[in-house]
């Protein structure tokens, strides 16, 4: 019996440890989907932007901030290059964050990440929630100060669609809401972007999107509906595969490799290029 | 820098990485068979004469409903054969059909030598199918696991390759290999029987990403209560209830799903 419970403690110690860095109230304290699902609609609707259907655009794409104690430097060292991409002649026009904004949900860092991106010229961002931004009761945080957890949006030919997986599930209400935007879109391109990764191709992969069933069901609504992109963060690993003709992109952490991604959106494709600050 | 431009100009070959996974894959399972069958030598003492081997034939058969927080509900019917020869060596197969979409939605075949040099350890080797044909996805797995065990305990431990692909044409064959997506994730179980004074009934706890007909991601495990009555000899019936989260492995836990499964073993 003893044996019995050591080896207990010690998985509990390993997949508490295996989540970034160990928040153990987080355990008990996140928020709820379904919640976040309610509270997201009597939020302040993500505008759409002013880009012509036949414009060439481009858009940064980063993951896993982990902006912690307030300290956003290294994404204002990205911002500085952006805007001095942008003075060369980049069509860079707004920023995508596939969640874990903050390394624990507090205020000082979802304003540090917010104001980087605000400060002129100011550059649109549009951020996903993982799941260290619900620690501590990160979600009242997370939607004073960057807002909802489930949105759409359009740039050009393109229909963003940002999904809440920071407890790894849809759960229903949402999942109607997903089915509902997608079916109904009209736009030639879409992306999707939310924070888990449906997939673990490498052994050393150990966080993934919780129930396969779920994940093979947005595979199939993604593959159904013409979903170009799905970009998505969590394991801090890279990986692009291609399931039913949609595009899985994996991107890795920005605090670790401070890895950043530009897409472009030219003669009605998207590409994307990896850079590194 | 580095370009890539996906859309319209074909991908990333994957060919290459699929061979090379697959022919390791079948190279550790080749071991484990090797292992199984260097461990299956006689242990018999010598001089004694040899009694005529065992064998065992138990049917399992089942009904199951489940009440997923996302998908919703739906129930199950189950069967699975179990043969035992000579105490040792162990073929188990099975099959699952989803009575809310009408499609069966597991397949599988286990092989296993049993008590490895008289021990409490086993050596075992899963093929499943989970064929989502409602969503035209299946994911097959080749799972070598040890199995250990003793009066109060037991454990199971191993690593589930898994091979997802979208082909409606290759949906049920359970021992297609060729995946759009290859995942390599650990396998385990952990079981404590408590013990009752009446022997007739059976009660365990488990702690588990799998059961007979799925085998899920780390973090998607669940606790199981495991109950049974037997009758005689030959015959029990169980019930098991699973509750199962989400997100905890993340530290971001909310319920998922529950699971109930009740039915009848015979053993001829």
């Amino acid at each position: 019996m003893k044996r019995l419970l050591r080896i207990l403690l010690i998985i509990i110690a390993a997949f508490y440890l295996a989540s970034c860095n160990a928040d153990p109230k987080g355990l008990v304290s996140s928020s709820d989907v379904d919640k976040r699902f309610e509270d997201s609609l009597s939020l302040a609707k993500k505008d759409d932007l002013k880009i012509a259907i036949d414009e060439d655009f481009s858009f940064i794409v980063i993951a896993d901030t982990h902006v912690y104690h307030g300290d956003a430097s290294k994404l204002a060292a990205l911002k500085e290059r952006i805007d001095q991409d942008i003075a060369g002649g980049s069509k860079d026009e707004f920023v995508v964050a596939c969640g874990d904004i903050s390394q624990s949900g507090a205020a000082e860092d979802f304003r540090a990440f917010r104001d980087v991106f605000a400060k002129e010229p100011a550059l649109p961002v549009y951020t996903a929630i993982g799941n260290h931004d619900l620690y501590f009761d990160g979600w009242s945080n997370y939607k004073e100060i960057l807002g909802k957890s489930c949105y759409t949006f359009k740039a050009g030919p393109v229909r963003f669609v940002c999904f809440d997986s920071a407890n790894g599930t849809l759960g229903r209400k949402q999942k109607n809401w997903l089915e509902g935007v997608l079916k109904a879109k009209t736009e030639p391109l879409c992306v999707v972007f939310t924070h888990f990764e449906l997939f673990s191709p490498e052994v050393t992969t150990i966080q993934q999107y919780t129930d396969i069933e779920e994940a093979y069901y947005l595979v199939d609504l993604f593959r159904k509906t013409g979903v170009n992109y799905v970009l998505m963060g969590h394991s801090h690993d890279y990986y692009d595969k291609e399931v039913g003709g949609t595009r899985y992109v994996n991107i890795p952490d920005f605090v670790g490799s401070q890895n950043y991604f530009r897409f472009f959106v030219e003669n009605g494709t998207i590409g994307y290029e990896r850079k590194s600050l | 820098m580095e370009r890539f431009n996906h859309k319209y100009t074909g991908g990333v070959n994957l060919d290459y990485y699929i061979n090379d996974t697959t022919g390791r894959i079948f190279l550790s399972v080749l071991i484990c068979l090797a292992a199984i069958f260097y461990c299956a030598a006689p242990v018999r003492a010598e001089g004694t004469a040899a009694s005529p081997p065992e064998i065992n034939h138990q049917f399992n058969l089942g009904t199951g409903y489940e009440n997923n927080r996302t998908l919703g509900e739906r129930w199950e019917l189950r069967g699975i054969y179990r043969l035992e020869y000579d105490s040792h060596y162990r073929l188990q197969t099975g099959l699952s059909y989803n009575g809310k979409t009408g499609y069966i939605n597991g397949a599988f075949l286990e092989l296993g030598y049993d008590n490895l040099k008289d021990s409490q350890y086993s050596a075992r080797l899963k093929l499943l199918g989970m064929q989502y044909a409602q969503y035209g996805i299946a994911a097959n797995s080749i799972i070598p696991f040890l199995n250990w065990r003793n009066t109060d305990y037991e454990v199971d431990i191993g690593l589930n390759y898994r091979y997802t692909h979208g082909d409606a044409d290759r949906l049920w064959n359970i021992f297609d290999y060729n995946g759009d997506v290859s995942e390599i994730i650990l396998y385990y179980r952990l079981g404590w029987n408590i013990p009752l004074r009446d022997e007739r009934y059976a009660l365990a706890i488990e702690f588990k990403n799998n059961h007979e007909f799925y085998a899920g991601n780390l973090g998607a495990y669940a606790i199981f209560i495991n109950g049974s009555y037997r009758i005689n000899r030959q015959a029990k019936i169980y019930g098991n209830l699973g509750l199962w989260q989400s997100g905890s492995i993340a530290l971001s836990a909310v319920y998922y799903k529950t699971t109930l499964h009740a039915g009848f073993e015979v053993q001829l």
